[in-house]
């Protein structure tokens, strides 16, 4: 017997998300051998997502799955975040 | 065919709020341990974050405010804006209630008998942001019961109960020569006049006493007993075991 597939199957924690999207950037590019180097110093990230609210009121998101949408899919949230890349030691914003 | 798919539970806010910030925090712990094998030892730290939130807006049977999740074909959600910002400690220190410093930090569900106030009372309180007895201390119950609707009355007959003395346990200390020491933990138990304590019967000597503590020698022939504070016209007992030296044990006392 086939079991209807739950469309909330394939979410993930919201912070392993934000870890996976944000995480595997490269920093900078470049060196002095090539004659210049660039370093990444913010990053802005602004994408549709979509979004459950699961057990023990954790959110649970996801990207969207692709171009079409579909009935069958729940409605996208938005999620905008700004980064600073920072030394730890020197952040004075930090909690 | 197409009907609105049966969608979980409803979660209060503010449970969602926290679970929330504990995943913030998870990322940015798993942010900078991406980053620290690098050359360079820097971080991504999280400043500013919003979020648009497909749910709908429930009232619970408890008054509470929960959230669910919209879900595929579900018409009429609301729209939930969440802006949330670095905050800082100091900012943090400064914006928060200082649980140290109250006064009488004990909870609301501490009071007891029939001066403790019923549910619905609670929960208008919990709203104005008071949550221990010392901040209930500083409430006015005329204005109270202008603004909230709490009667006055139920008001004023917790702030009796909260002025009664209370032992609510003790611990077992040592001074600079190594002498053990009771310190007596409760509430209202001076009011400038030094009470007087007997341990398992006897008088002891009170070495410091405020509302909050009183700190007394134990007699040498007795490690375990009853607590008694005479204080305010009134006896509170507890009970004290110097054996106990794991830091603070809770033990209620009665009012006689």
């Amino acid at each position: 017997v086939r079991r209807a597939r739950s469309p909330f199957i394939s979410l993930q924690s919201f912070a392993e998300l934000l870890a996976a999207t944000v995480g595997p950037l490269p920093l900078e590019a470049g060196n002095a051998a090539v004659g210049a180097r660039v370093a990444v110093s913010a990053l802005d990230l602004d994408v549709p997502l979509e979004i459950r609210i699961d057990d023990g009121a954790e959110l649970r998101v996801s990207l969207p799955r692709g171009r079409l949408a579909t009935g069958f899919d729940p409605p996208h949230g938005r999620l905008a975040a700004h980064f600073d890349l920072v030394a730890p030691d020197n952040d004075r914003s930090a909690p | 065919v197409n009907g609105p798919r049966s969608q979980g539970r409803a979660f209060p806010v503010e449970e969602f709020l926290q679970a929330l910030t504990a995943q913030l925090d998870r990322a940015q712990d798993a942010l900078a341990l991406k980053v620290s094998g690098t050359n360079r030892p820097l971080t991504w730290a999280l400043r500013d974050l919003k979020l648009d939130l497909n749910v709908f807006v429930e009232v619970g049977d408890s008054g509470r405010v929960m959230l669910r999740s919209a879900g595929p074909n579900e018409a009429g959600a609301s729209t939930l804006h969440l802006d949330l910002t670095t905050v800082t400690r100091p900012m943090v220190e400064e914006n928060s209630w200082s649980f140290q410093g109250d006064e009488d930090p004990r909870t609301l569900d501490d009071l007891q008998g029939s001066d403790k106030l019923d549910g619905e009372s609670r929960r208008k309180l919990d709203w104005l942001g008071v949550r221990t007895v010392g901040q209930l201390k500083q409430l006015d119950p005329g204005a109270v019961q202008a603004v909230f609707g709490i009667p006055a009355m139920r008001l004023q007959a917790a702030l009796a109960a909260a002025a009664r003395p209370t032992v609510l346990g003790h611990e077992v200390v040592e001074n600079d020569d190594g002498e053990t020491l009771v310190r007596i933990l409760g509430a209202n138990l001076t009011n400038g006049v030094t009470p007087e304590v007997r341990l398992a019967g006897q008088p002891v000597e009170v070495l410091e006493a405020s509302p909050r503590h009183v700190l007394v020698r134990p007699p040498q022939d007795q490690a375990a007993g009853q607590v008694e504070v005479f204080t305010r016209g009134q006896r509170v007992t507890g009970f004290f075991n110097l054996g106990d030296k794991d830091g603070p044990n809770a033990l209620m006392g009665a009012v006689r």
